[in-house]
């Protein structure tokens, strides 16, 4: 599509921030150190499930340097926390549920000190019984983790009549499919830093996907007004939905509450490991039936996946687990449903794709079983079953508009054709064998059946300077920059000429969760809507002016013009004292909440996103039969974004997606209690990386931001199911539980002969 | 955090050796492994006694007999680098270039190198294991994948870490050690301690002793030598199976052959069943076949790790094939 008619929209302009990022400024709460600030440390369970008889902090106070330990008895306010479901306390009371379970917490003024304390802290435990497998957690007599029993939330949806279906398909496929704890490892750990300002505010920068939610939580602890509490995000290295959590926002709250002086809290890399949310693992049942074309009639899914100690985002893993299990496939019969369950281990949460990722492994790695029962090729069953404008979706949705899955396979087909006749057949050694793998994805844009509106406001002040605030946190995807792009174009206005307000509670309203890849769509339109409403009131202005009608009139350049005499024109500084002076506003709120129906909780019926994302991913892997090293040489990754507003930044969502993508499917496993850091866990290094080749399409979404959608989680999505379908391709034996590492595909080809034989072979 | 200790940087040997005497001084060559050390708290450090003046100790020089001397401040960049050593010993190029990472193989010495101490996530995080002075080997009824399946006796079960030990070993390389008592040469081979020899460290060095050099004879007419490692990922990473190759062949036959293995046992690992499965014969199939099987003839795989039986066996054959 042409961007020509477009002033900034789809170009590629340079990042807000890249600056400051590249000249090293401390924009990063580790980096800023305000003076005499004390340092925190929480002191954490020692026991995956125990009660706590008691805590004695008085040799933990007698450390040199401690200014106080904190106990949850000292929390003024409500010590519980959650976004969902609020059951996480900031400090454990009666009971800790897992390893990471803070029980304390030490403000001191070295970090030694710190240290000291927080090993002095002594804490009388009760052990009790665990659970860690969130089947075993379901049974009668499995250890209460909660008092409302361990199974958090169930959800379903189910549409036609699946035993039906079933009797009368031909080919039925019924697998169970695992996946692994992943830790988001984000380059910078958590952080945060706070102070009281002149007037008692208590201030706290910090790390966070959710600046306005931290607020609400922050307030909360600490039973205090409002306006008592200022959070402003701190330049975010990466978050991936685990800093949608509270990680050191509320310790820092408490200690400034108390100490009323600076204080810092930065997680070390363990600590990150060990404290914050993890990606749920999943256990998933999965079978589907197809006629003897390849159509897939009917599916049965049932998915546990275990949340740990606390529910974070698992009610949100688990609907969209359920949601999203049929694939981007139109499937008329199905029953689905994902429980999540807690457990004694370290929570789980939000981690880029909610479930989405788990899922697409199971319907992916059934859609190649159904090619190969029927001798297709994994393209073309794809093509068959995938949606269209006009599918009814699991939930009873018909998709009407933007539904580019069928434009994705598309544009991934050369490339694919390319590698299955040439690139297969290169010769290669013995022990290396060649496979090409094929993945699909649809993610639902924002909440799942839930309001989640943002809000934004633009304003222009006298001189004619444009500011926007937004309340919408740039963690390095880079919304800051596409948000002026949008409130640019609305005003004819280079995105870098408009002041920008980010994600700070005092001065920008709401714009909800930088998560479920809703901000370019859904702040996107918030910000469009109050660009909008101000260029009205500057265009009404202009028409009075310049007595020119309104429908002839453009913005461009910070000035209102004719388009059929460009030098009939006014500039933004004419009009904006004019309008102030009769009283006029330049300050326009924008508000935007997509269009969704609730869920209904038996069937799962309703509209759970006004818009989805789309995607296929083609991987061409090299497997070493003798020693099991999987390789991926290259990815063809084709995403559906609406429109790509930035298109270096939706490139640069991709192939950092492709990453993330490898880790999960061949090395990425975190183990409580085992896995310390970064020593003990894999995530890909350039090494690992292969060659991605990203192919944006732009299948317009009418109520989008210049058609715009999202493209975040998206772009991990489909990698791992087409990575394990290319290793499956290469030994001619599947995989069924992630990571594929190295040891799982030695035993892989083993069962397939070729260990024993590869050089017999070639 | 770290400890507190003090930091000397003396210029001669002799000084060095006299620093290191002290109670709880450690060395800082590259520094690499030590931080790390000293942050997860595995050994007491008081003092840390820098090489760093010692100027002889670096670069890499040709011996008169067509060997090499290794000084062991040469980093491992240098040694994966060096034209001599690539022409002479490939093996240790290749082994050399496959430790850590381009950063940590900038900063860190070949010295550092076989110095290592053990990578075991029990031993590197807070449990009182055997090897720090407990009376447990957590691995051994915990997470084990990544140990040793060779020459623990069930008493410990790590793997040594080095990536250049193994070649070094199968190319017969001495060390020069330094020490209190004058200095002394002590072969690879005879360098490392098993688990049922000493817990309380990996090598034969004595307090207040340091590897100065590294001696490479020179090599035979015939030899080939070669080094793979397999591991998880493609960097920054450690073996979880690895193969030195140092043989010599004369008419596809080979006449002499030393194996070492890594990743597999708390030492570098020679292999004499896979020696002897070769020696005196040519590698072909038949032969490739009965050294890939006769690799795991002693081994001694723990419940999680008996993958490793088969990824020895894979990668044997794997590379006989390749040097062949």
């Amino acid at each position: 599509m042409s961007n020509d008619r477009y002033h900034t929209v789809g170009k590629s302009i340079l990042r807000r921030g890249a600056k400051e990022r590249l000249t090293g400024n401390p924009i990063f709460c580790a980096d800023m150190e305000p003076e005499n600030a004390l340092y925190l440390k929480a002191v954490r369970s020692r026991h995956p499930h125990a009660g706590i008889l008691g805590i004695d902090v008085s040799s933990a106070m007698s450390v040199p340097g401690v200014v106080q330990v904190f106990t949850a008895k000292d929390i003024p306010g409500k010590n519980l926390m959650g976004i969902i479901n609020k059951d996480q306390p900031l400090l454990a009371e009666d009971k800790v549920r897992s390893l990471a379970d803070p029980v304390a917490l030490v403000a001191a003024r070295t970090p030694g000190a710190a240290d000291l304390a927080a090993a002095a802290v002594s804490v009388d435990y009760d052990p009790l019984p665990a659970v860690f497998d969130p089947e075993e957690a379901m049974a009668q007599d499995a250890p209460q983790i909660h008092a409302k029993g361990n199974v958090m939330v169930q959800k379903k949806v189910c549409r036609g009549d699946v035993t039906a279906a079933f009797d009368k398909a031909h080919t039925i496929i019924e697998k169970t499919y695992r996946t692994s704890a992943i830790e988001h490892t984000y380059l910078e750990p958590d952080a945060g830093i706070g102070f009281p300002d002149e007037d008692g505010t208590l201030v706290i920068y910090a790390s966070t996907q959710n600046p306005h939610y931290d607020h609400k939580e922050v307030v909360s602890l600490l039973g205090v007004e409002d306006h008592a509490v200022r959070i402003i995000q701190a330049a975010t290295g990466g978050g991936f939905g685990s800093k949608l959590d509270m990680n050191v926002q509320g310790f820092i709250g408490l200690a400034l509450y108390h100490l009323k002086q600076p204080v810092r809290y930065v997680y070390t890399r363990e600590e990150a490991f060990l404290a914050t949310a993890k990606r749920h693992p999943f256990v998933i049942h999965m079978k589907t039936g197809a006629d003897e074309t390849g159509r897939i009639t009917a599916m049965q899914m049932k998915a546990v996946c275990n949340t740990g100690a606390y529910g974070s985002y698992g009610i949100a893993v688990a609907s969209r687990a359920a949601v999203h299990a049929t694939g981007p496939y139109a499937i008329d019969n199905v029953n689905l449903e994902c429980t999540a369950v807690y457990t004694n281990h370290p929570f789980c949460g939000a981690m880029r794709g909610f479930g989405t990722p788990q899922m697409a492994l199971a319907h992916e790695s059934q859609m190649d079983l159904h090619a190969r029962a029927l001798n297709m090729d994994p393209l073309e069953i794809r093509v068959l079953n995938g949606v269209k404008k006009g599918t009814v979706t699991a939930t009873g949705q018909v998709l009407t508009d933007s539904v580019g899955f069928q434009d994705c396979l598309t544009a991934v087909q050369p490339e694919y054709e390319k590698a299955m006749k040439g690139w297969l057949s290169e010769p290669t050694p013995a022990y290396i064998r060649r496979g090409v793998g094929i993945g699909g994805m649809w993610y639902g844009i924002g909440n799942t059946g839930v309001q989640n509106p943002s809000t934004a406001r633009v304003a222009m002040d006298r001189e004619g300077q444009v500011t926007l605030f937004t309340g919408c946190a740039d963690i390095g995807q880079g919304s800051t920059t596409v948000l002026s792009q949008i409130a640019g174009e609305a005003l004819g206005l280079d995105a870098m000429d408009i002041h920008v307000v980010v994600a700070d509670t005092k001065y920008t309203t709401n714009a909800g969760a930088t998560s479920a890849s809703r901000q370019t769509y859904i702040s996107g339109n918030a910000v469009k809507q109050a660009a909008d409403k101000l260029a009205d009131v500057l265009l009404t202005e202009a028409v009075n002016y310049l007595k020119i009608r309104k429908s002839d009139l453009r913005l461009e350049n910070g000035r209102v013009f004719d388009s059929r005499h460009p030098e009939k024109q006014v500039a933004f500084s004419r009009l904006a004292p004019r309008i102030l002076d009769k009283g006029g506003e330049l300050s326009w709120q924008g508000y935007f909440d997509p269009e969704t129906v609730p869920l209904h909780p038996d069937t799962g019926e309703g509209i759970p996103y006004s818009t989805y994302a789309f995607a296929c991913h083609a991987a061409c892997v090299e497997v070493d039969v003798l020693t099991g090293e999987t390789s991926v040489c290259r990815v063809i990754a084709a995403h559906d974004v609406g429109k790509a507003i930035h298109p270096e930044n939706v490139i640069g969502q991709i192939c950092g997606g492709v990453a993330m993508g490898v880790g999960f499917a061949l090395m990425e496993e975190f183990v409580p209690g085992e896995t310390i850091s970064m020593n003990d866990y894999h995530i890909p290094t350039a090494a690992d990386m292969p060659c991605v080749i990203p192919i944006i399409v732009e299948a317009s979404e009418p109520s989008g931001p210049f058609g715009a959608k999202g493209v975040g989680e998206p772009a991990l999505i489909p990698t791992a199911p087409a990575i394990i379908n290319a290793v499956t391709h290469a030994l001619g034996k599947r995989i069924y539980a992630l990571p594929a590492s190295l040891e799982r595909v030695l035993d892989a080809s083993i069962a397939s002969g070729h260990f024993n034989n590869c050089y017999q072979e070639s | 955090m770290l400890p507190q200790f003090s930091y000397v940087r003396p210029d001669t040997l002799q000084d060095t050796v006299r620093h290191l005497k002290e109670k709880n001084a450690a060395i800082h060559a590259g520094g690499t492994d030590l931080i790390g050390c000293l942050r997860d708290g595995i050994m007491q450090v008081d003092k840390i006694v820098s090489l760093n003046a010692l100027s002889d100790l670096h670069g890499i020089r040709e011996t008169a007999d067509g060997g090499l001397v290794i000084g062991a401040l040469t980093t491992i960049t240098e040694v994966a680098e060096n034209l001599l050593v690539k022409q002479k010993y490939p093996g240790l190029s290749q082994g050399s270039s496959e430790v850590a990472s381009p950063q940590l193989r900038n900063q860190g010495t070949i010295g550092g190198n076989l110095c290592q101490k053990p990578r075991c996530w029990y031993y590197r995080g807070e449990f009182h294991c055997l090897r720090k002075g407990g009376n447990t080997c957590y691995a051994l009824d915990g997470e084990h994948q990544f140990h040793a399946i060779f020459g623990h006796d069930l008493i410990c079960v790590i793997t040594h870490p080095s990536d250049t030990a193994p070649p070094l070993a199968a190319l017969s390389a001495q060390l020069k050690i330094s020490g209190p008592e004058g200095s002394r040469t002590v072969p690879v081979e005879n360098f490392y301690l098993l688990p049922v020899e000493d817990l309380e460290t990996e090598t034969v060095l004595k307090p207040g002793e340091v590897i100065t050099h590294i001696v490479l004879p020179a090599p035979a007419k015939n030899l080939r030598s070669s080094y793979r490692k397999v591991r998880a990922r493609r960097s920054w990473d450690f073996a979880l199976a690895g193969l030195a190759l140092a043989l010599e062949i004369e008419n596809d036959t080979v006449t002499r052959g030393r194996v070492y293995l890594s990743g597999a046992a708390p030492v570098p690992w020679r292999s004499r069943p896979v020696e002897e499965a070769i020696t005196g014969r040519k590698l072909d199939a038949a032969t490739i076949q009965k050294a890939a099987l006769a690799v795991v003839e002693d081994a001694n795989p723990l419940p999680e790790n008996t993958y490793k039986m088969d990824l020895f066996k894979g990668v044997v054959e794997e590379e006989l094939n390749a040097i062949r």
